[in-house]
């Protein structure tokens, strides 16, 4: 299952590893606002804390130290008809909006937030456009989005709730972007399932519950292991050691992908509930 | 106020894998999204034929104008592929594909398909091209695999209550629920006249008139 050599598999071959608490930002919501020149109140949606004027809204998520902008006088589908901007221009550009506004640990913090930003990817923002009375869909590509993941000791936030991107519209303005962040703090050690417990899990996880090597073969493509984050919006306060699994299933209809989370260590969920754990064995995650 | 529907498949009976966090995806929606809720189809209640035109494809049986077509906002959440999204019960052939639909010429403005690929990019318009759009304004997917979670759902019903536009709202749900290898897509229809770009849910702001006769479709995707 983990191909060879493989950081996961290395990963794997300790036990113990370091737990981490998580607490929600304290960063003062208005000085951010105040950054963003963005001339308007917050004004509480539930969710978030949104600043919304004429040219520009910001998104201050109530769960997590994570923001967003975005700006609302760009087109985001091509109407200005101007190409996109290369990959390394984009690139400098992102990173010139990192340092500005989310690429350090915020000092106002008490807590260590998660590691500096790590270039993932860069990609593109297309849109192709077909008329009636043109035989050819045309296509453009209208922003180039610069993606980030993080790390902590050496392992990848996993799913949506550490990352940030920078979209770069073709006028070389940021026209959106965030940065899911969470605040860590050590709270001790956690002990990891062996690889053949892992395994086992997944293979007997609902995914399969109805299917027989007779009418289906699945096949794992990647395995990484690393933290399972919970979109910005969640609350969660420990992070959670999992693997992400990768793969296809075919079965005699079709062949389709998947992502599954599984958990890397045991949890007992009255006892996490004694804790005061939250999110400790959420939907996502296959116990 | 507007209407809204939902399908989600958990139980495959052996036709696909099995799938843990659709019912509470698709629920999510149904529960949050300001508006007159109308049906809610999961497991084996939840059939192709609720998305298909009558008289379309081999069984002709499609029930879309007292389903899908009969709602302005329907969320699909269970296995998808480019050439349709699965369903676990097998009365037509469990696969609502593309050529069997046609939405929009009763009722339907906005389809969430919360299934992998649906929406990829090479050949999007040869699938999902001008027969499907008879009045509908968008259709919102994926181009890339997706993850099977819970809170999608409800957080694009929450953006839109908050004011966005239905394709925002759609591209920010995204990207709080999914990695960067994720892609969030969206295809919509325009006419003369008409601005389904900035279409916002019933209630919120702006509504497009219906593009009956599109001239104009644009497909658009990014990483989430």
């Amino acid at each position: 299952m983990c191909p060879s050599p493989s950081p996961t598999c290395e990963s794997l071959t300790r036990s113990r590893f370091s737990a981490y608490g998580l607490t929600p930002g304290d960063r003062e919501a208005s000085s951010l606002v105040r950054a963003f020149e963005i001339d308007a109140d917050l004004t509480d949606a539930g969710l978030w804390m949104i600043a919304r004027g004429e040219r520009s809204a910001l998104e201050l998520y109530a769960a997590t130290p994570s923001f967003r902008y975005t700006r609302l006088d760009l087109d985001d589908e091509g109407a200005s008809g101007e190409g996109a901007v290369d990959g390394e221009t984009a690139v400098r550009l992102a990173e010139g909006w990192l340092n500005q506004f989310g690429a350090e640990p915020d000092p106002s913090l008490r807590y260590r937030t998660q590691g500096k930003p790590i270039l993932h990817s860069v990609t593109n923002h297309e849109v192709l456009i077909s008329e009636r009375e043109r035989r050819e869909p045309r296509s453009m590509i209208v922003g180039t989005d610069v993606n980030y993941a993080f790390e902590y000791d050496g392992l990848p936030l996993l799913g949506s709730g550490a990352k940030a991107k920078i979209s770069i519209h073709p006028t070389s303005a940021v026209s959106n972007a965030y940065r899911f962040a969470r605040n860590l703090d050590p709270v001790g050690t956690t002990t990891i399932r062996s690889t053949d417990e892992l395994l086992e899990r997944f293979a007997g996880s609902h995914l399969f519950a109805d299917v027989t090597d007779e009418t289906a073969r699945a096949r794992v493509d990647s395995v990484r292991f690393g933290w399972l984050t919970l979109p910005p919006t969640e609350h969660m306060n420990v992070l959670l050691p999992a693997i992400e699994v990768r793969g296809s299933l075919a079965t005699e209809a079709q062949t389709y992908d998947f992502i599954k989370y599984v958990a890397a260590a045991r949890a007992d969920e009255a006892e996490e509930k004694a804790k005061w754990r939250l999110n400790a064995r959420p939907g996502l995650l296959i116990a | 106020m507007g209407t809204i529907g939902v399908e989600w498949v958990q139980k495959y009976n052996g036709l696909q894998g099995n799938l843990s966090n659709t019912k509470a995806q698709a629920e999510g929606f149904y529960n949050s999204l300001s508006g007159t809720r109308r049906f809610n189809w999961g497991d084996d209640l939840a059939w192709d034929q609720d998305f298909e035109q009558l008289g379309e494809g081999s069984p002709s049986a499609g029930t879309d104008t007292t389903w899908a077509d009969d709602v302005d906002f329907v969320f699909f959440s269970g296995h998808g592929s480019p050439e349709g999204f699965l369903f676990g019960k097998k009365l037509d052939d469990a696969v609502a594909k593309p050529t069997e639909i046609t939405w929009g010429d009763r009722q339907l403005e906005w389809i969430a398909l919360d299934a992998c690929n649906v929406l990829q990019r090479d050949g999007v318009f040869e699938r999902w091209g001008w027969p499907v759009f008879g009045g509908l304004h968008m259709i919102l997917s994926f181009h890339t695999t997706t993850g099977d979670e819970p809170d999608r759902g409800r957080l694009l019903a929450q953006y839109l209550n908050a004011g966005w536009t239905v394709r925002q709202a759609w591209i920010k749900a995204c990207q709080d629920t999914e990695g960067s290898d994720t892609q969030w897509a969206y295809l919509r229809a325009d006419a003369p006249g008409t601005d389904t770009y900035n279409d916002h849910w019933w209630g919120k702001g702006t509504v497009s008139s219906d593009p009956d006769n599109p001239t104009v479709l644009y497909y658009a995707r990014g990483a989430c």
